[in-house]
């Protein structure tokens, strides 16, 4: 049985190329079934009521929250529930910004340093930007090469620099950043690291002990699952000590008329409000297939290069294919890139275009925007085939007689 | 392709590639609106595509429109092709004509153009593809702004 067969969209789109997987993936099969049976039959709140089913489905909250743990090589207790990537980094930002202790390994000051890679998505650098605005600490940037990948981080590193957020894998460049490295400079400087995991999650097994990551984010959706739903990792220490920003029902031990509530431990302390059950629950599917893929990339990622030798095609990101993952962004010089996408749709190839929420890259590649294609693991050679024809169609297309 | 090329007509494509009107400098610009000159900027966050509009005014009636922008093909043309149409005209035709092209746009591919809009009709195409109608609208609705905003 084909991988492509697992995922029942594209048996309604059999001739689609569907290269926009970096901003959402289809979803597996077993994921709907799960979410389906699970609302139809077993819906109920979870850790508010103590009749069966309510247990059980708070069992089989927590069980995911097991599994995601243990695809990232963390504990259970260090995976935090959200409504997406995006919510989970404004939880981290917000909740820094609460940290009222200067002594806090956590605590954010005046002149104090965040330090982001250019290549942050704006769920990264948007948080992290009001952070440092509240604070009056002051934001930075890593240095880039030609090619967009992040540099001279020694150099940058400091001993003002609290924070180094830098992405496992960009959604534009499709290169892998040398976070172990940088995580191993910042940490000697006493800064904490936070990666977006995003477009990793969906591309390797990304440790984050192994990588010395102290927060991480990623979702849902761009990992085969339901859309509404994300996750923060908090290495323990850190996350006990990092206090809540979201308050309500679900995250509190007990609440007083007189007196500050009392807040439970992490990571439930951070869980306010109904969680996004059915949708975590029908999760569970795609972190089994996640942890047990086999999947070499390398042979798409390299014919998705031969982009990079159509004319008046320049790609933004590295041309090797090491350290990359299938994730293309191209400009057609002297063609906008909705006109490019637009041609891609009319030829059945679904691909970004527009600034990808990463602005401040497009700005450092001199682009306002660009196309992208990017592929997954039931992505078929077809597709790129068709896309790499149609690439050299557009220029011919939209510059006739010049 | 049907649905390409009634999307891209020829006008619009060649529109694109000689855009009437562009500059690579607004000379004053922005920084001298007066009783003669308007200027206004648009700017369509989805693609981040920017334009700059300066509209050079005798009376009511309008002398010479010059922009500055890098736009997809649609946002390109309909630039261009409302510039050879508004330039001669007084200030009312032109937010009249302006009505006319968003009644195209508005009508999801079914509304016939007025025939003032001569070449602009082209973009009725345009209108059955909701995600690029605000690209044949950014030039038009930042005219609209320039002329409002004139004099002030």
């Amino acid at each position: 049985m084909s991988i492509r067969s697992l995922f029942p969209f594209f048996l309604a789109n059999p001739d689609l190329a569907y290269l926009d997987s970096a901003a959402t993936s289809q979803k597996l099969g077993a994921v709907i079934e799960k979410e389906r049976i699970f609302s139809s039959a077993f819906n109920a709140p979870i850790r508010r009521s103590t009749y069966s089913l309510a247990f059980e489905a708070t069992e089989e909250f927590e069980n995911v929250r097991g599994k995601i743990a243990a695809l990232l090589g963390a504990k259970a207790e260090e995976i935090v529930f959200s409504s997406s990537a995006t919510g989970a980094f404004n939880l981290l930002a917000n909740s820094l910004g609460y940290v009222e202790d200067p002594q806090s390994p956590l605590f954010i000051g005046e002149g104090d340093e965040i330090l982001l890679s250019r290549s942050e998505h704006n769920s990264v650098l948007l948080p992290f930007q009001e952070l440092a605005r509240r604070r009056r600490a002051d934001l930075k940037f890593l240095p880039m090469t030609e090619e967009g990948e992040v540099c001279g981080w020694e150099e940058a590193i400091g001993e003002k620099t609290k924070i180094v957020a830098v992405s496992r894998l960009s959604n534009v460049t499709g290169a892998f950043a040398p976070v172990g490295k940088i995580a191993k400079a910042a940490h000697g400087a006493g800064a904490l690291v936070v990666s977006d995991l995003c477009q990793a999650a969906a591309h390797e097994r990304t440790d984050v002990k192994a990588l010395g990551i102290d927060f991480a984010a990623f979702s849902a959706h761009k990992v085969f699952g339901p859309t509404g739903l994300g996750f923060l990792y908090g290495a323990k220490p850190l996350l006990d000590l990092l206090p809540p920003s979201l308050f309500g029902g679900g995250m509190v031990e007990s609440a007083w008329e007189g007196k500050r509530a009392v807040y439970k431990k992490a990571p439930w302390k951070f869980e306010a409000g109904t969680q996004p059950v059915s949708q975590a629950i029908a999760l569970g599917p795609a972190i089994d297939f996640l942890k047990n893929r086999e999947h070499d990339e390398g042979l798409f990622t390299r014919r998705l290069l031969e982009a990079a030798s159509i004319p008046g095609v320049k790609i933004l990101g590295p041309l090797s294919p090491e350290n990359r993952a299938p994730i293309l962004s191209f400009v057609v010089e002297g063609v906008h890139p909705h006109d490019v996408a637009q041609f891609m749709d009319a030829n059945g190839i679904a691909v970004r275009s527009g600034h990808q929420c990463a602005q401040i890259l497009h700005r450092a590649f001199g682009y306002p925007s660009s196309a992208r294609a990017s592929l997954s693991i039931y992505s078929e050679m077809w597709e790129v085939d068709r896309f790499l024809d149609l690439l050299s169609g557009v220029r011919p297309y939209f510059l006739k007689g010049e | 392709m049907e649905d390409l090329s009634n999307l891209y007509q020829e006008v619009i494509l060649e529109a694109a590639k000689d855009a009437h009107g562009r500059k690579e400098d607004l000379e004053g610009g922005a920084l001298a609106p007066s009783s003669h000159c308007a200027y206004a900027s648009g700017f369509n966050p989805s693609c981040g595509d920017e334009v700059e509009i300066k509209v050079e005014t005798d009376g009511e009636a309008i002398k010479e429109v010059s922009w500055k922008g890098e736009g997809c093909a649609i946002c390109t043309a309909s630039l261009s092709i409302m510039t050879d149409l508004v330039e001669g005209k007084s200030r009312q035709e032109a937010l009249s004509l302006y009505k006319d092209f968003l009644g195209l746009m508005n009508g999801r591919g079914a509304a016939e153009a007025p025939e003032r809009l001569k070449d602009a009709a082209a973009f009725k195409g345009v209108a059955k593809f909701p995600m690029r109608i605000k690209c044949a609208l950014l030039g038009w609705t930042t005219l609209k702004e320039a002329l409002g905003g004139e004099g002030k």
